[in-house]
């Protein structure tokens, strides 16, 4: 793994937004000064080999994740991750039920000489879904110094995002109504991210054969008289993809119409998802499976025996409410989070590159790895203000180290 | 008792077996003294020849049980290994990314994107000017901007389609006595556009298309008059930070059409961190 210098296209501003990327609060460098979101004046280069041991381990992961779920639910632990009473036993339903996940973003620390570590799980709600599916492979194909495949001696880059998506929403046609399938987002969300994110969904679902239909959470409706969720056509809602988290669902005003409405109207991600989605899982996986070399030690509401380690709010987002104990000095951001309480992560900083330090974004669709972003900050904290670098693989027989 | 301890040893004396001798212990077996190995009588070997002539020998129960599931289990773990390899190749081929289908993504989300551009004022750098789009309907009949903003957007045909009417946004266009003339139905690019009230412009919030990229919205019935004019009538993403579509619709009631349908229950938790807004929701 290693960073390098590339020149941005010409006019490289239109392209990326012709292609949906006009979302992002612009992203700021070293110094402090802003910096563009989609940054194509550098990239990340990885060798074959790395990306087999970055896919083995993904796999590994989603599948140790979904055994803790299934752990939290026969040992009833929600308390330990702020989930209301009301809401357990639809949660072990949906479990029992295998209701359809379609994908989810494990945030990885990596450096090219260790395992991947594990620093969280964003299962339910993820985003950066456009710009890793979409943006940046027209930006490896635009600017691959050797078109050639890469069995032939070519470059490449890990991304069967967009196929991954399609043949996923091909499967769950099978385990779903045959009715409309629509698609929600916070219309609260100014900057877009949510609504093109829904969008892009929305297209690989047309692409796989749903007819779909897009509007914003907030007009969804509840018909008194059918007992039913419905568009803004009041037709009833049979299946709905939602880019709104579940504990955020779970306090809404309709909250638990949404889970009695369970199966009837099948709500993706499924319920069950709101164990992963949260932090505590991280120690949950670690009690599970202890010294485990994707995996950094992490305690539940108590540091335990760590001397420097990250705080992180339980339902956290985007880098908000953490805070960094190191060596004595503590790091913080501000937000909104943590009154669900915090986990407790071993402190294991981001590798830097140039003064930088990338997270690598492993995209699981269904239960395979289908590709990696990865999103670049100056500072320790991959909060909204990094940016997104593209990455591309070196030709067979080639290292990137 | 002590076994006899022998006088006059030479130096370099070793005991042999029969000085290691222990009484039995009370409790324990006995003891057994295993008689010294003795070489047996040495008998030569065989020696024999094969040739073309030999055959084999018959075959055991035993050995003929054991090579059936050796051979079964071989060709079983061949099965595998191809198996294996046949996945692994696919998974390869999957990696290696052809793009299927026409579109990836970026005609329909394109189409959605573009209603969040930012808007800069007129000084602002990214445009150099605004223009006026207007909502139209029959090809050149200008009508209110509500239309446009309450209807189902199609990004695959423009068009926006309420009541079973199509109306679309013209672009530039001149205007005069409630007709446009000129202009374009393409949203041209760095252009900044407002509705002719400044508002920005926000071709419905509801996107419908299918696989075969046509709208279905169409086929449904047309929502209802009552109620409707709560719908989407907010501007988005206007670039000044005050767009916001959230919660416009909040506690909207269908009432007035005999359905009795609540909106507005979800969503309320708006995205950002600004604390629960009043839904007005009468659902719960």
């Amino acid at each position: 793994m290693r960073r390098m210098r590339g020149t941005p296209r010409e006019g490289w501003q239109r392209t990326v937004e012709s292609q949906g990327l006009v979302f992002g609060t612009p992203a700021r460098d070293g110094a402090g000064d802003s910096r563009n979101y989609w940054d194509e004046s550098v990239f990340y280069e990885f060798d074959m080999d790395e990306v087999l041991a970055i896919e083995a381990q993904v796999e590994v992961l989603h599948s140790m994740c979904l055994k803790a779920v299934e752990n939290v639910i026969l040992t009833e632990r929600y308390a330990d991750f702020g989930i209301p009473e009301w809401a357990w036993g639809p949660i072990e339903e949906s479990w029992k039920r295998q209701d359809p996940h379609v994908y989810g973003r494990f945030d990885l620390r990596y450096d090219g000489r260790r395992p991947a570590k594990l620093l969280e799980y964003n299962a339910d709600t993820p985003t950066s879904l456009l710009e890793a599916a979409v943006v940046q492979w027209y930006w490896f194909r635009d600017t691959a110094p050797d078109k050639r495949s890469w069995d032939e001696g070519g470059y490449d880059q890990w991304n069967s995002l967009h196929e991954s998506l399609v043949a996923r929403w091909g499967e769950i046609r099978n385990v779903i109504p045959p009715s409309e399938l629509h698609f929600t987002w916070s219309g609260a969300d100014a900057t877009g991210e949510d609504h093109i994110t829904t969008g892009y969904l929305q297209e690989t679902a047309a692409e796989a054969g749903f007819d779909t239909v897009g509007l914003p959470i907030e007009d969804i409706g509840w018909d008194h008289d059918l007992k039913t969720f419905v568009d803004l056509e009041d037709a009833p809602i049979h299946s709905v993809f939602k880019l709104y988290p579940w504990e955020w669902i779970l306090e809404d005003d309709f909250g638990k119409r949404v889970v009695e409405s369970i199966p009837a109207t099948t709500w993706v991600e499924p319920l069950w998802k709101t164990i992963l989605s949260n932090k505590t899982i991280l120690a949950v996986l670690w009690e599970m499976y202890p010294d485990h070399p994707n995996l950094l030690p992490a305690f539940i509401d108590d540091p335990g025996f760590l001397t420097e380690y990250v705080k992180k709010p339980k339902l956290g987002r985007e880098g908000a409410n953490l805070t960094i104990v190191d060596s004595g000095r503590e790091t913080a951001t501000g937000g909104v989070y943590g009154a669900e309480g915090y986990v407790y992560q071993m402190f294991d900083p981001l590798p830097e590159f140039d003064g930088y330090r990338p997270v690598i974004g492993a995209w699981v669709v269904g239960d395979e790895a289908a590709g990696i972003g990865i999103r670049e900050t100056s500072g320790l904290i991959t909060d909204d203000g990094a940016a997104f670098i593209p990455h591309r693989i070196t030709p067979k027989g080639t290292t990137a180290s | 008792m002590q076994p006899p301890v022998p006088e006059n040893r030479p130096t370099g004396y070793i005991p042999g077996p029969e000085e290691n001798y222990f009484p039995p212990v009370t409790g324990l077996p006995p003891q057994v003294n295993l008689p010294d190995t003795v070489e047996p009588p040495r008998r030569p070997g065989r020696i024999r020849e094969q040739d073309e002539n030999t055959t084999a020998r018959p075959e055991s129960v035993a050995e003929a049980r054991a090579r059936q599931r050796a051979q079964r289990q071989r060709a079983e773990d061949e099965e595998r290994e191809a198996a294996e390899a046949a996945a692994a190749a696919a998974k390869k081929s999957r990696r290696r990314k052809q793009m299927i289908g026409a579109g990836v993504g970026v005609g329909v989300v394109g189409a959605i994107a573009l209603l969040y551009v930012a808007i800069p004022d007129n000084d602002g750098a990214r445009n150099v000017n605004t223009q006026t789009a207007y909502c139209t309907v029959d090809g050149d009949q200008v009508v209110s901007d509500d239309y446009c903003s309450r209807g189902t957007y199609n990004p695959v045909t423009g068009f926006i389609l309420l009541n079973g009417m199509s109306y679309r946004y013209n672009y530039g266009g001149s205007y005069n006595n409630g007709r446009i003339s000129g202009g374009s139905y393409d949203r041209p690019a760095n252009t900044a556009f407002r509705t002719s009230t400044g508002g920005a412009v926000d071709p419905a919030k509801t996107t419908s298309f299918g696989s075969n990229g046509q709208t279905n919205a169409a086929s449904k019935p047309a929502p209802p008059a009552a109620g409707s004019s709560n719908k989407g009538s907010s501007g988005k993403g206007t670039g000044s930070g005050s767009g916001n579509s959230g919660n416009t619709n909040a506690g909207s009631n269908s009432g007035s059409s005999g359905k009795n349908i609540d909106r507005g229950g979800l969503g309320t938790g708006s995205k950002g961190g600004s604390s629960k807004g009043g839904s007005g929701s009468s659902g719960s």
